[in-house]
């Protein structure tokens, strides 16, 4: 007898689970549909402004014409090309900078003498706009990718500098000692106490410097380069070629919005769940 | 680390930072230092010496003020029309938590574009001109005052605007005396978030489109390979912001959040 | 309540800003009286246009060159002087008050040499 009843309440537990679960897919529909629409309305919008050649096509190209060109970019790699250039920097820069800052944040945080000498110069460094290097970086090194990515560096390692000082900062000493007390040495300290502690605030720098360095590597590459996204549009602004310029900026918007949206977020959000200690500055 | 007198103000006697003009004083003679080792030192790392003697020229030639005056007037003439615009577009935004949801993503996504990306087209309908510019900075300051104001007015609790209502309030009053001030912390961190993006695009846009400013400057000055210009220009560009930031945006920020923030920071 | 104003730093600091902007304007049209040549002030008074050979004490850069050009014709650069043609009296009056520019003369009615 027990056994049917303990058999109907797993089956009215599955079936709740399955409800639940077909509730949340409907909620996330419901709200990806509400987000989206706005976008959908402005995409009729440039339909119905364009159609029948109402703007001149210098100004405003149609959606079918700017579908044609990227298709074309697609198609002759060039689109490919150029994208990969981009995000390749980024690559090279976060590879960089992403081990120094740490580096660096961590010995500012354990020393005190450090941190008040590099603090001044660095806090001046930081608040100086990554583009401000460029004309410098062209004299050192020339036109050409190293200049450009050279911008990146300086972005993204003064704010995961800055972020990884505030983390390390922000661990509560009472975790390191306890390390002591166990026995553990500096770099036992260093390695698994403050790091991990610190890495909520450092991949909320590395986020952050991402948005930045992004939007500094596309002026660079504009100025400076010959390849990539940011000379895409550039270029298409010296021929007027309007309809590469919007096939470029819809481009860099997407790839700026998969990145942050489904890479940065949900890793920020991981690293504060694993390791948040304290309450994350906004 | 400011003393808080009588009333709660917070104020501040003249303190010297000895600390910091020492940290600044070993970084400068590291400076002349490496760059009286680097062979060719007045392509690649000119002295302090040198800039300095940058400054004193472009001073005396009148070109460093007449630069820094239009970068300035570029980027406070956008933030002032960001807020003259933003602040009640983000206000009608937000009042309504349907059309907020629906137009987050879409301002999310147009913020994080930036004036840069939008500038080639801005170039191909008005030119290499002044206009560019300023739309251009408009635009890079315009999304993030809009956004933070919306998440103002959104983040007002509900309870103050019930309350309001109840007593018979009408809309415009409830936005007058509870959604404004709610959301004024916001609009001063929008405010200091889009004039920090728009210095860093007013800087870009200047080395591609503009004539004059400081973006002009260092840009033009690596053409003639004036790199003590150049160094000039780059301490020029993070000594105003600094400035700015630091005695203007943040401590009006800090005092709205002081005297209406509801949540905590 | 002014004290209290005054004691904020956002306050201070856009008071020095108006302050030093303040000198700097006044500075400049203080001294342009004196920049502008006697004979070249006869004619300003009577209005109209002026050819004016302006002295500076440096070279002149494109800046320079620019910004003289919003104003007129320039002829010409002998050294540190620039030859400036169909210049209006309003706008001699503002050159004047620029702080780097060291003297305004009249150009000699001569052909362009």
């Amino acid at each position: 007898m027990t056994r049917e009843i303990v058999a109907a309440m797993v089956d009215a537990e599955a079936a709740r689970k399955c409800r639940a679960q077909a509730l949340k897919r409907r909620r996330w529909l419901a709200a990806f549909l509400r987000g989206a629409a706005p976008f959908a309305f402005l995409l009729v919008l440039w339909y119905v402004l364009t159609a029948r050649g109402a703007l001149p096509a210098i100004f405003l190209p149609t959606p079918a014409e700017v579908a044609r060109v990227l298709m074309d970019m697609v198609g002759d790699g060039s689109l490919p090309a150029h994208v990969a250039a981009s995000l390749g920097r980024v690559l090279v820069g976060l590879a960089v900078s992403v081990p120094l800052g740490i580096g660096l944040g961590v010995v500012m945080g354990l020393s005190r003498g450090v941190a008040r000498a590099v603090e001044p110069v660095a806090s001046f460094l930081n608040s100086l706009s990554g583009i401000a290097w460029l004309p410098l970086a062209i004299t050192w090194f020339g036109m050409g990718w190293v200049s450009v990515t050279f911008i990146l560096f300086n972005t993204i390692f003064f704010l995961v500098l800055f972020n990884t000082l505030v983390g390390v900062r922000g661990v509560p000493r009472i975790f390191e000692h306890g390390l002591l007390t166990l026995g553990g040495r500096r770099r036992h300290i260093i390695f698994q106490v403050l790091i991990p502690g610190a890495l909520p605030s450092i991949v909320t720098g590395i986020r952050m410097s991402m948005g930045f360095g992004w939007r500094a590597i596309l002026a660079a590459e504009m100025i400076g380069s010959t390849n990539g996204l940011g000379f895409l549009i550039y270029n298409g602004a010296n021929f007027h070629q309007t309809d590469t310029i919007i096939a470029g900026i819809l481009l860099i918007g997407a790839i700026w919005l998969v990145t942050d949206r489904l890479v940065l977020v949900p890793i920020e959000r991981r690293t504060v769940e694993r390791w948040g200690l304290v309450s994350r500055p906004s | 680390m400011a003393a808080r007198n009588e009333a709660g103000v917070a104020s501040r006697s003249l303190r010297i930072p000895w600390g910091m003009l020492a940290a600044a004083a070993v970084a400068v003679g590291l400076w002349g230092v490496a760059s009286r080792l680097i062979p060719q030192s007045n392509l690649y790392l000119p002295s302090p010496a040198a800039v300095g003697a940058a400054l004193l020229e472009l001073l005396a030639k009148g070109i460093l003020p007449d630069y820094v005056a239009e970068s300035l007037r570029r980027v406070i003439l956008a933030t002032a029309i960001g807020l003259v615009i933003g602040v009640p577009l983000g206000i009608l935004i937000g009042i309504n938590s349907k059309v907020a949801e629906c137009c987050y993503p879409l301002l999310n996504f147009f913020q994080s574009l930036g004036g840069i990306a939008i500038l080639p087209l801005v170039i191909v309908w008005f030119g290499f001109t002044e206009k560019t510019i300023l739309v251009a900075i408009n635009y890079t300051v315009l999304f993030p005052v809009v956004f933070n104001v919306m998440v103002g007015v959104r983040s007002v609790p509900r309870i103050y605007v019930d309350g309001l209502r109840t007593l018979g309030a009408s809309r415009l009053r409830i936005v007058r005396d509870v959604l404004l001030p709610g959301a004024l912390p916001h609009v001063a961190t929008g405010a200091r978030l889009g004039m920090a993006y728009g210095w860093r695009a007013l800087i870009a846009a200047e080395m591609l489109v503009g004539a004059n400013g400081l973006g002009f400057m260092i840009f033009n000055a690596a053409s003639f390979f004036q790199t003590n210009r150049i160094v000039l220009g780059m301490l020029a560009i993070g000594t105003l912001w600094v400035l700015i930031d630091r005695f203007v945006l943040r401590p009006i920020e800090a005092d709205t959040i002081q005297r209406w923030g509801l949540v905590q920071r | 309540m002014v004290s209290t104003l005054l004691n904020h730093k956002t306050v201070r600091f856009l008071l020095v800003v108006t302050l030093l902007l303040g000198v700097y304007s006044a500075y400049g049209r203080f001294t342009a009286q004196w920049r502008i040549a006697p004979g070249l002030q006869a004619e300003l008074a009577r209005g109209g246009y002026a050819d004016i050979a302006v002295r500076l004490s440096f070279k002149p850069e494109q800046f320079h060159i620019n910004l003289f050009q919003q104003v007129g014709t320039v002829r010409g650069v002998r050294g540190d002087v620039v030859l400036i043609g169909r210049v209006r009296t309003a706008d001699v009056a503002r050159l004047a008050r620029y702080y780097w520019i060291q003297h305004i003369d009249p150009l000699p009615a001569k052909p362009a040499g």
